[in-house]
């Protein structure tokens, strides 16, 4: 997906996180604590915490962010990829 | 054949010189750290989220690396965990994380499908196995599968590999990517600070600290959503057809489009359960806009306004829900209308109605 927009940032959803929200990216207002990020994702795709997000890996420009302990002072800036990493455990 | 077996057989013609040993049997938490001891490496390849916890966790305690690997659908996911092992519960510096570390807690059971059921293109779990056993010669030529005494060897990130075989994938089709996945979580529950209290090799083989099926969801029994008389068993609602005592009325199956096209009751229209949500939310959010009928699939209009509802799903969970939220949106007309669960999916159809059934 091409560069976010100007006041933006870049959100990628994989696997499961991709068939709850029907897309696989899609660009988000920044700046926005990272603390918020889960609020505003269930505001928009109702259910997606519990079923999704919370299983889920998050990254921040490619590197582990940790939503609900060490990271939580973080700031998701204009320009970031974000992205929604559910598990997948079947082999 | 044992699956087991199987593999041996097809191992040994392609490469005769290993002395390859089966386990045949399912992989538990009383014999799991009986047989882990034994390796000095561990290549993750099973198909659920309870095992690959397991393994994860016997890994941690008796200090074996693992070369996890899993793939779904269009998906893999490729990581090395625990290498070099370092006991449990060091935190004075950056360690290799364990399975737990990246994820903490399982996707609920409803989300959670196996190959069986949501299907695998052969190329992506082909692509994983290849480099996963790739990262395994890495470690073993390496030496890195020895555990380290702990202030000796340097921290090596390690990353996860991501593929999706998926043309339209957010980056761009064909796509590998991999993410770093940080040190050991000071707070994981296997391997981090106060690990050694709530993860011991005693409390696994009592299958009780922790209880894998439990974590997982798994085991628990069918969730009652509905009232009694908001339900309907599959025997009830077929000879109930074959009597003729049903009206005209909408069958609703809520599973993927993918179960629904290998099969599905006579009449059935399919309205998957996901794209159902995502509906009725938009719905809501729209006030006075669009009403909740919009909801239904176009076979509604060509029956009366009060004709009967009756929802299928794959198990039965899925099913309730749609009921409640039919109710909710006021399709039932306050009442009026008749809108029902058949109990138990089309699993229960199977065990009831039609054993022929090709159940996925």
């Amino acid at each position: 997906m091409s560069a976010a927009q100007v006041g933006h940032f870049n959100i990628l959803y994989f696997a499961s996180a991709s068939s709850y929200t029907m897309t696989n990216a899609e660009s988000l207002p920044a700046p926005l604590p990272l603390s918020k990020l889960f609020g505003l994702l269930e505001e928009r795709y109702k259910g997606i915490k519990q079923n999704v997000l919370e299983s889920s890996l998050v990254t921040v420009n490619l590197t582990y962010v940790d939503v609900e302990g060490d990271g939580e002072d973080m700031v998701i800036k204009e320009g970031d990829e974000v992205a929604i990493i559910p598990p997948v455990s079947s082999g | 054949m044992l699956k087991v077996n199987s593999l041996i057989t097809y191992l040994q013609d392609l490469n005769p010189l290993p002395t390859y040993i089966p386990h045949p049997h399912r992989l538990t938490p009383q014999n799991a750290a009986d047989i882990i001891t034994n390796y000095d490496l561990v290549l993750d390849c099973t198909d659920n989220a309870a095992t690959r916890y397991l393994i994860s966790d016997i890994c941690v305690l008796l200090q074996k690396p693992l070369v996890s690997a899993a793939a779904v659908q269009k998906s893999g996911q490729l990581t090395v965990l625990n290498c070099p092992p370092t006991p449990q519960g060091l935190i004075d510096k950056p360690y290799p994380p364990c399975y737990r570390c990246c994820f903490r807690k399982p996707p609920p059971p409803s989300a959670m499908t196996t190959c069986g059921e949501a299907g695998i293109m052969s190329t992506v779990v082909g692509l994983m196995g290849v480099a996963q056993a790739g990262e395994a010669i890495k470690i073993l030529a390496s030496n890195l599968h020895l555990p380290s005494s702990s202030s000796s060897s340097p921290f090596i990130e390690p990353n996860l590999l991501l593929y999706t075989h998926d043309l339209s994938s957010g980056i761009s089709p064909f796509t590998f990517r991999a993410v770093k996945m940080g040190s050991r979580k000071k707070t994981c529950f296997a391997c981090g600070e106060n690990s050694p209290s709530t993860l011991t090799l005693q409390g696994i083989k009592s299958g009780t600290a922790p209880n894998y099926d439990q974590f997982c969801g798994l085991n628990t029994p069918p969730k009652n959503l509905l009232p009694q008389q908001d339900r309907i068993s599959p025997s009830e609602y077929y000879h109930a057809l074959e009597k003729g005592e049903l009206p005209p009325h909408l069958l609703i199956d809520t599973r993927e489009k993918e179960h629904f096209s290998f099969g599905s009751i006579q009449g059935a229209v399919n309205l998957p359960f996901g794209a159902f949500l995502s509906k009725c939310f938009k719905i809501k959010k729209s006030g006075e806009d669009e009403k909740g009928d919009d909801i239904l699939p176009a076979e509604a209009k060509e029956l009366s306004e009060d004709a009967p509802i009756f929802v299928v799903c794959r198990r039965g969970l899925d099913s309730q829900e749609a009921v409640e939220k039919l109710k909710e949106l006021g399709v039932d007309r306050g009442g009026k209308r008749k809108i029902m669960d058949i109990r138990g999916g089309m699993k229960a159809w199977k065990e009831e109605v039609d054993p022929d059934f090709q159940f996925i």
